[in-house]
């Protein structure tokens, strides 16, 4: 009961800065495509940095990464790297992505793969990998909210309400205010993720340990398996290099996370967010390791490591704590819920819809069949997250494997005059298969995850091809996109 | 030294922090001691790369503006 009131809190205090940026708008003042899909692109350092920090982490981090750490040791603390390398990747290419998509009017990878490779099939293509490989995303980010609830309140909510109630607030904002509404929750969220996951397990440590000085001493004497590698669970370094580099470069070619790119308002907040991006990866991440240690040692052999951190409170934290984590809990699954829905609606309407349709319809229209794709995403994520698939987290990991596929398009539709839509297309097709294979067939040889295999294949697939299909004119075009990018 | 090549040398630095925990240099920190301030030390080393990588990025971004590329 008393989770269910910090619960409850957050829950009505998104939906009230969800919906205040549609009310606050005048009555006759008609929602523009622009404003729907990226805000306007005025979006200042404050909130792209809490809109892509509070998307990026999820109930994944919570859940997730504390079963990891609780179970495998700090093999999981690669996301440390990853995450700042992404935060470089955000800083080197984001002033450039937000510089061509104003100039361009570019939304979606799809739209600036299109125009550089002046290649209508691979828009499509890329729109298609991009929305395919969201819906398990966002289907375990359902089932993670699901369970949050049903963990925190006792079964008091349970899982199939605690879900639809999360989607249903998720959907209702995003219906009425589009990226304006996602980007002030994620603010919200965000917040409330980092000082709640702060607060409670700082309480711990002090509560049980004294302090950070006599936790960390306590970790060596009881734990000192799960403070290196390979772990308890023999972790391989090729899973932890491997993995560090597919989510470090791939993070941001996600559909959702790259449109905060180009929904920067200059290219100089969009620069400043990447090293904040880097800096926080600790402090953020941090209080997950510290407080799966904690469980570790004050609670061994936990039947279900996903509970580590709310088993610890009632003994070492007082029990109206539950509150306040719980709070965390269901801001880290919705904010990455809101973006992944706003954005699949987005890419249906802007990848698919508007390059299948001959003439360009209305921007009501468009704005239509973005909210339709929005509730129909809903929908269909609640549905698969009530079979509580198993076998989904063996595929959301694998969704890497998809938009890991973008980084070296990019890269090369940037900086490199010689990539042809033909290596594109080829390096796109090649890399998603030769992902696959080893995912499914072939296996993960020294550990080594698929994507990094497929990502491997798209590269040598994209400068082969590329070299092979030079045309005498094709590089016009493809050179001013890279002198402007550059 | 001219920006550019200031420049060059700060992205030079941050290939170098990447590495030290995102190529096989990471194997060398897989340890616990020593700890300093008690902090296990491949938990140190791996934590201390995004706060390095960070001062290095503002570092590149204030030669960056200074040379008016802020807003290319």
């Amino acid at each position: 009961m008393t989770a269910l009131i910090g619960i409850s809190i957050v829950l009505i205090l998104t939906l009230g800065v969800g919906l205040a940026p549609a009310f606050s708008r005048k009555a006759k003042q008609a929602l523009s495509v622009n404003e729907y899909f990226l805000g306007s692109r005025g979006m200042g350092p404050v909130v792209l940095f809490f809109t892509s920090m509070a998307t990026w982490y999820s109930s994944s981090l919570f859940l997730g990464a504390v079963a990891e750490v609780y179970a495998k040791g700090i093999g999981w603390i690669f996301a440390f790297t990853s995450t700042a390398i992404s935060g470089l990747v955000f800083y080197f290419i984001a002033p450039r992505m937000q510089a061509l998509g104003q100039r361009h009017r570019f939304v979606t990878q799809a739209d600036f793969f299109a125009h550089r490779f002046d290649s209508r099939l691979l828009g499509l293509l890329v729109g298609l990998v991009g929305t395919v490989c969201m819906i398990p995303y966002i289907t375990i980010q359902v089932v993670g909210v699901g369970l949050i609830f049903d963990i925190f309140t006792d079964g008091l909510v349970p899982f199939w309400l605690g879900a639809l109630i999360a989607v249903a607030i998720c959907a209702l904002f995003i219906y009425f205010g589009g990226m304006t509404s996602v980007a002030w929750t994620d603010v919200l969220l965000g917040i409330v993720f980092v000082t709640s996951i702060w607060f409670v397990v700082g309480m711990i440590l002090f509560d049980a340990f004294g302090g950070f000085g006599s936790f960390f001493e306590a970790a060596r004497s009881r734990v000192p398996e799960l403070l290196t590698l390979p772990g308890p669970k023999n972790l391989e370094w090729g899973y932890f290099l491997s993995q560090t580099w597919v989510i470090g470069l791939g993070g941001y070619m996600w559909p959702h996370l790259y449109m905060r790119m180009v929904a920067a308002r200059s290219a100089r907040d969009a620069r400043r967010v990447g090293s904040l991006i880097t800096l926080a990866s600790v402090p953020s991440q941090l209080p997950v390791v510290l407080g799966a240690l904690a469980a570790a040692i004050l609670i061994p052999s936990l039947a279900s490591p996903d509970t580590a951190l709310i088993s610890l409170i009632g003994d070492y934290a007082p029990l109206w704590t539950i509150a306040i984590l719980g709070a965390g809990g269901i801001a880290a699954s919705l904010s990455t819920i809101n973006s992944l829905a706003h954005s699949q609606g987005v890419t249906v309407a802007q990848d698919l819809y508007l390059r299948l349709v001959k003439t360009r319809p209305s921007e009501s229209r468009i704005i239509a069949v973005s909210r339709a794709f929005v509730l129909i995403t809903c929908v269909i994520a609640y549905a698969a997250a009530l079979t509580k698939p198993t076998f989904l987290w063996t595929i959301l990991a694998n969704t890497y494997s998809g938009v890991i596929q973008f980084f070296p398009l990019m890269i090369a539709a940037l900086f490199w005059s010689k990539a042809t839509k033909q290596g594109a297309i080829a390096a796109l097709i090649v890399g998603l298969v030769t992902a696959l294979l080893f995912s499914y067939v072939i296996g993960t040889p020294w550990g080594i995850v698929a994507p990094a295999w497929g990502f491997v294949a798209n590269v040598l697939t994209l400068i082969v091809v590329s070299l092979i299909t030079q045309p005498a004119r094709d590089g016009a075009g493809a050179t001013t996109v890279s002198r402007e990018a550059t | 030294m001219s920006r550019s090549r200031t420049q060059r040398v700060l992205w030079l630095l941050m290939a170098i922090v990447i590495a030290m925990t995102a190529t096989p240099i990471v194997i060398l920190a897989n340890r616990v001691t020593p700890s300093p301030l008690g902090i296990p030390f491949f938990l140190l080393w791996c934590g201390s790369v995004p706060l390095l990588l960070w001062i290095l990025m503002v570092l590149h971004s204030r030669v960056s503006s200074l040379e008016g590329e802020g807003e290319s």
